[in-house]
């Protein structure tokens, strides 16, 4: 029953992480839209889709709420090797590095999504107005309001902190940090050695 | 960091006991259960073990662990 369960969870596991780089290539804009595929073979990629989909759900919960699963995987994509000691105060300042940096990098993006810069245009020939507001703050104010004129058409700006682009890059800032400070690290602590095994 | 919490430079005769023994730094690295790497790090760079490693390594060449780590400032005296 239970190794049953298993090759289910383990199926589950699979089809999820098979199912990550076609989803991320398709959040790119050249990526076809699976109408434009065909009938056959856009309503093959549209099931396979719910598939993965109702997979990466479970999946995705799993890997919050199992810290098994968490170790076994994410220690594997993070490359985390803790074979002695040595390596395992390596990972140490690793991620204590990474996690600066990061917070750093999402402190940074936290600004970012306040600002906002707006656009009101009064017609064709009369230009726009701009307005630049950080929070509910604004440094660069239109007028607008004040000669009681009605904007034409309103242009927003903003920094898609929400947006799965940014999430990725904060995800490959954390990934890639680690990689940099684990080898860093690494090198402080065996540097000058080499040839130096006798 | 207060003054009495700074690191004490300490050193180690540990190229000197494995060379008696005609090990490699890898041969001694599985015979106490570490990478080659650390014992690399031990002998050149300064790298403190564990106090668990420590004895892991004394006990290896049967001796005590102040024969193979030792102050610096307090000088190689028990050179062997």
């Amino acid at each position: 029953m239970q190794s049953k369960l298993q090759k289910i969870l383990n199926l589950n596991t699979l089809i999820s992480l098979l199912g990550i780089p076609p989803v991320i290539f398709s959040l790119f804009s050249w990526f076809p839209r699976w109408h434009e595929l065909g009938p056959i073979l856009g309503v093959v990629i549209l099931i396979s889709y719910f598939i993965w989909l109702s997979s990466f759900s479970i999946f995705i919960s799993r890997l919050v709420f199992s810290p098994t699963l968490r170790e076994q995987l994410l220690t594997r994509l993070a490359g985390l090797k803790e074979r002695d000691e040595r390596e395992e105060f390596i990972v140490g300042r690793a991620a204590r590095s990474s996690f600066l940096l990061s917070m750093a990098a999402t402190l940074l993006l936290l600004f970012a999504s306040t600002i906002r810069y707006t656009r009101s245009s009064l017609g064709q020939d009369s230009g726009y107005i701009p307005s630049v507001e950080v929070g509910k703050i604004s440094i660069i104010d239109s007028d607008y309001p004040k000669n009681h004129l009605v904007p034409y058409g309103v242009s927003v700006y903003d920094f898609p902190i929400s947006k799965s682009a940014i999430l990725l890059l904060v995800l490959f800032t954390q990934l890639g940090s680690f990689f940099f400070y684990s080898k860093k690290h690494s090198m402080i602590s065996t540097k000058s050695t080499q040839g130096q095994s006798k | 960091m207060t003054k009495n919490s700074a690191k004490l430079d300490i050193d180690t005769r540990l190229p000197s006991f494995r060379a008696s023994k005609k090990l490699t730094q890898q041969q001694l690295g599985e015979a106490i259960g570490v990478t080659r790497a650390t014992i690399i790090a031990i002998e050149n760079t300064g790298y403190n073990p564990s106090l668990d490693l420590a004895f892991r390594i004394a006990r290896f060449f049967g001796v005590t662990i102040e024969d193979i780590f030792f102050l610096k400032h307090e000088g190689d005296v028990n050179a062997k």
